[in-house]
């Protein structure tokens, strides 16, 4: 009588070291798929009928070719606060467009999880009522900083009563704040703050008055898409909204002088001009530093000061060393993008940049030199792609080893886009273990999930790809044994037929995929967006994701007829 | 750079029949969120006549090794309450057996539901982790003290990475969408709580002054920010108003606490503790231990001197890094090279004896600070008893043996006062008997728990939150105590 169950099939298989939140409770046997137009039907409202565990779970399968015509609009706007990190980077574009470069107290903004999602994702940054209570004091500490040359802010001696000299300050202030320029009653509206502030304080406290109503705008804090209707009769984004897309896409942060000066005059609705100002945002290093937080949020990589390590266990660990897995992480992702690479070559390319530490840290034969210099160089030859990072690896795993399961996760729920829920009726009943020992190690315990329906509809799936990087140690450092002495058994056929010897063979294999590339595609959409992506989004992604790089399909994205006009607005 | 002045302000008033604590200077000036909640006008909420006045919730996930939780005969203590026999205020505890978790739910579900009562439905959205059920039992008490008004709460604990300053709880609510935030850094909340702005002048007058005009420039702006609001929101769609609306909500009611208050004010003496907050330091070089005893200081602190009326404290997963101040090995052998959670998976009854002694040592530290709020509240004399005893102190988690994930047998703990209960006992209501870890229909589920919470605090009726969904009866109404 080994289980307790209910509906015979929903146990819970915690003992058996199940991944967090992730139940074992599949629906990958109708796998959720970029792209699939069937989705929009897969959350039934009330009771949810179980769905049968397929006798063979499988990868999720491929789609047929699908024709991908959903209805549905495209592209559409949430107004969406920006995120944490778009929140500190814009407020230090708007200081540094003042010119005053000091740093602030960090924002109050809770950090989201973002474990599933990336940060600026619109259900992650609601503000919740300790912040919208912490975030005035926080701004008044912003103007206290900003008027602290009062005179040269204003480039005038502040005066008794508002005047030319202030309204121009108000009109470049809030034009900045609210990343459009102001109207003229929005202008007198400032000016009239100044003034009654003046009626009991002093100019200082006027002029932080007219601040502190810019920042705590809400157009300060949403990505507010306001239309207009162009000459052509069709309504289309206005200009500055268009370079607010742009800009929290590209760099997540306001536009620079450039893109305002663009949208100031209306020349970014010029196809040409969007174009050239695209791929000028794309050279600027906000766009690099843009790219490699995507692709960090995207796998739910550390930076290198969250890592910790048990020294017991990984002796060559230290701050140094993670701040150099850092950036050989950063530089990876950016030779990649650079040079024109695409997804498929994101996720199989063996060629990167390594100093001298991490070949030790990695028990390779030196080729870098003793000066910490960088050089280029392939690594062992299980080694490709981005999940073969070791930052990656290092990530994926607990202080002491790796994490099979997570890494298994994350090729299901981040590359192939399909979803890993608890049922709808779950239950808190656990079976107890088996007769016998609790599994002593994690091939044992692979196995038991194995022999577990419930289990083993999401961990056939799972397992075998965390397996193949278990060949990775929780420093990324290549193994082929546990230290108990057991071999790690890499190799594994997929059910498509690909058989594969070790990682870098399975992700070969992976990267051949359509789905995996159109999955990719919709995370940059969703990145683009700050939301879940529709079907009829998802659709696209398929088209998407036949650009021939990376690169070329942000541009496609970022000069797209939906990130200019609403919808209904096409022509 | 400690800025608080530890001389005692003059004209520091506090209204003890409403807890009221208003501000006049020094100690508690320019509060950069507090403040806001303490100086609105006075509400007309009153004590039931005997029950408690504030109410502080510690909680920890997964549950805790009960059999080591539960008295023994005789109302001994086993280790986990031992620290507070040791501070000899077991006649002021009434630990509650045989409470059930009646959502049926898995994993974090639980905890998502344990204080709101609304069972989260929406697995499998990718959003379910990030929105609540509901408002949490002790948000709907704060508000009902507060007569519809923004309580005045504070929310800290202990978490995993000491430099993040903030967490979103996923187990208290203000609403639906509406999280309650931990503090995590004693420095950052006792700045919060007692430091003056670096900028203002020292002097009580001048500051005073300052302290106002700040307000009416704070009144002003907002004034705009809402005009602003009012005319985005006519640019946006339904859904993007609604968004508005919720953010603009939360503003109107801060530009509320701007009013003036014109109440009388009645002088009270204080506690001469109430003088003299703990003693912070900075967070470098600090131990989760040292950094959890100084926000327990500071809670009890703040609700013993009427700075708020609720408060929560939270245990989250600890690693085994951050638990290094608890040196005994079993810990190293209990979680090898697991995380917390899976390291409890392991502690069920079922699993390893090793976990089981390791997560009771963990257990038992839990145990010291909640022995170290009730100390603190108890070492305060208010007249007619010490603050304890007016103060409704519940510990419970969501879960049983946390290993299990399993919903029977709850950990239910209340001290100093539950709402006229006889303390100094434990009692039993499960009808399975108390060492099951597994469900009872019959059993009293959490919201049970949690309409005794509100009944002490004089909010009639005898339902909480809403088991539309459980197919099972539930018992309903308080808790039989």
């Amino acid at each position: 009588m080994p289980f307790h169950r209910i509906s015979g099939r929903s146990v819970v298989c915690a003992w058996l070291g199940v991944v967090g939140l992730a139940g074992c409770e599949s629906q990958l046997g109708a796998p959720v798929v970029a792209g699939s137009p069937s989705e929009a039907s897969e959350q039934p409202e009330g009771p949810v009928a179980a769905p049968e565990v397929p006798d063979r779970p499988s990868v999720p399968r491929e789609q047929p070719e699908a024709s991908c015509s959903v209805e549905g609009s495209i592209g559409e706007p949430r107004l969406r606060r920006l995120s944490p990190t778009e929140l500190e980077s814009t407020l230090a574009d708007l200081m540094a467009q003042f010119d005053v470069n000091v740093d602030t107290d960090p924002s109050p903004l809770a950090r989201p999880s973002v474990r599933h999602h990336f940060e600026n994702h619109i259900e992650a940054n609601g503000m919740t009522r300790f912040e919208v209570e912490a975030v005035m004091p926080w701004i008044e500490s912003i103007s206290d900083v900003m008027t602290s040359d009062l005179d040269g802010l204003l480039g005038c001696s502040a005066p008794p009563a508002a005047d030319g000299c202030v309204r121009e300050f108000a009109a470049r202030f809030g034009a900045a704040a609210l990343r459009r320029p102001l109207t003229a009653d929005e202008v007198d509206a400032l000016a009239g703050l100044y003034d009654a502030v003046l009626e009991f304080d002093e100019p200082r406290a006027a002029v932080r008055g007219i601040m502190e109503a810019s920042l705590q705008a809400p157009e300060f804090w949403y990505l507010a898409t306001d239309t207009e209707i162009g000459p052509d009769d069709a309504p289309r984004y206005t200009s500055h909204a268009l370079a607010s897309r742009l800009s929290y896409f590209l760099w997540g942060t306001m536009p620079d002088r450039p893109l305002r000066l663009a949208a100031d005059d209306g020349a970014l609705h010029d196809p040409a001009v969007l174009m050239s100002q695209v791929e000028r945002m794309l050279d600027d290093p906000r766009a690099a530093e843009a790219m490699v937080r995507f692709h960090r949020e995207w796998l739910n990589v550390s930076p290198a000061d969250r890592l910790t390590k048990d020294p017991e266990v990984y002796a060559a660990f230290n701050p140094e060393l993670a701040r150099d897995l850092d950036e050989e992480f950063s530089r990876f992702v950016l030779a990649v993008v650079r040079s024109d690479g695409s997804i498929h070559d994101l996720l199989t390319e063996r060629r990167t940049t390594v100093n001298r530490g991490i070949e030790e840290a990695l028990g390779l034969a030196p080729v870098a030199n003793d000066d910490g210099d960088w050089v280029q160089r392939e690594l062992e030859p299980e080694r490709a792609g981005i999940l073969g990072r070791p930052l990656y690896l290092a990530s994926s795993a607990t202080d002491r080893d790796s994490k099979l399961i997570d890494r298994g996760v994350t090729v299901v729920e981040k590359l192939l886009c399909a979803r890993l829920t608890p049922p709808a009726d779950a239950t808190s009943v656990i079976p107890p273990p088996p007769a016998g020992a609790p599994p002593s190690n994690k091939l044992e315990q692979v196995e038991a999930r194995a022999e577990m329906d419930a289990c083993s509809s999401c961990h056939d799936t799972i397992d075998p790809i965390g397996l193949a990087f278990e060949a990775f140690d929780g420093l990324g450092v290549v193994r082929e044994r546990y230290s108990d002495g057991v071999a790690i058994p890499t190799h594994g056929v997929l059910p498509n037929g690909d058989t594969f010897t070790n990682a870098a063979e399975l992700v070969d294999a992976l990267a051949q995929r359509e789905q995996v590339r159109s999955c990719y595609a919709t995370k940059w959409l969703e990145w683009s967006l700050g939301r879940d992506t529709t079907p009829a989004e998802r659709c696209l992604a398929e088209s998407l994701s036949d650009a021939p790089s990376i690169r070329a399909m942000l541009v496609q994205i970022a000069t797209s007829d939906w990130m200019r006009r609403p919808v209904g607005g096409a022509q | 750079m400690t800025r608080y002045r530890a001389h005692r302000p003059e004209s520091l008033v506090v209204d003890r029949g409403r807890r009221r604590f208003l501000i006049g200077s020094g100690a508690v000036l320019a509060l950069p969120f507090l403040e806001t909640l303490t100086s609105r006008t006075a509400h007309a909420w009153a004590p039931v006549a005997g029950g408690p006045s504030r109410m502080a919730v510690l909680y920890n996930s997964h549950g805790l090794i009960m059999e080591n939780f539960l008295p023994g005969p005789n109302f001994s203590m086993r280790p986990i309450l031992q620290p507070v026999a040791d501070a000899n205020l077991t006649s002021k505890l009434l630990i509650v057996g045989g409470v059930d978790q009646k959502v049926n739910s898995a994993h974090a579900g639980n905890a998502w539901t344990h204080f709101t009562c609304v069972p989260k439905t929406e697995w499998g959205s990718e959003n379910w982790q990030i929105t609540g059920s509901g408002p949490s039992i002790e948000h709907v008490i704060g508000r009902h003290m507060a007569d519809g008004q923004t309580p005045r709460r504070l929310d800290v604990g202990v978490y995993d990475d000491l430099a993040r300053p903030t967490q979103r709880s996923n187990l208290f609510w203000f609403g639906a969408d509406d999280p309650v935030v931990h503090q995590l850094d004693p420095q950052r909340v006792f700045d919060g709580l007692f430091a003056s702005e670096p900028t203002e002048p020292e002097t009580e007058t001048s500051t005073r002054t300052t302290v106002n005009r700040r307000d009416s420039r704070r009144a002003l702006v907002l004034d705009r920010v809402l005009e602003q609001f009012r005319s985005l929101r006519g640019r946006v769609s339904a859904d993007d108003r609604h968004r508005l609306d919720q953010h603009a909500e939360k503003l109107v009611e801060l530009e509320q606490s701007l009013v003036p208050t014109t109440t009388e004010e009645v002088p009270v003496e204080l506690s001469p503790t109430c003088d003299e907050p703990p003693a912070v330091s900075p967070l470098s070089g600090l131990t989760h231990r040292e950094v959890a005893e100084r926000n327990i200081d500071i809670l009890s602190h703040a609700l013993a001197c009427n700075l708020v009326d609720i408060g929560t404290f939270r245990i989250f997963d600890l690693s085994r890094a951050a638990l290094s101040f608890i040196t005994d090995p079993s810990l190293n052998a209990a979680f090898g090279d697991k995380n917390h959670h899976n390291t409890w998976h392991d502690a069920s009854d079922l699993g390893v004896e090793l976990t089981r002694e390791a997560f009771t040592l963990i257990n038992t530290w839990y145990g010291e600070l909640f022995a170290r709020l009730l100390q603190n509240l108890d070492a305060i004399d208010e007249g007619d008893g010490t603050a304890l005893d007016h103060t409704m102190v519940l510990w419970t988690a969501e879960y049983g043996h946390g290993g299990g994930h399993a919903s029977g047998n709850l950990p239910v703990v209340f001290a100093g006062n539950a709402g006229g209960a006889t303390l100094g006992r434990y009692v039993n209501l499960s009808r399975n008997g108390a060492d099951s870890q597994w469900r009872n229909d019959a059993n009293p589920g959490f919201h049970a728990c949690a309409v005794t919470c509100m009944n002490a605090f004089g909010i009639t009726g005898n339902t909480f939150g809403d088991y539309a969904i459980v197919e099972s009866p539930v018992a309903s109404g308080p808790l039989a105590l």
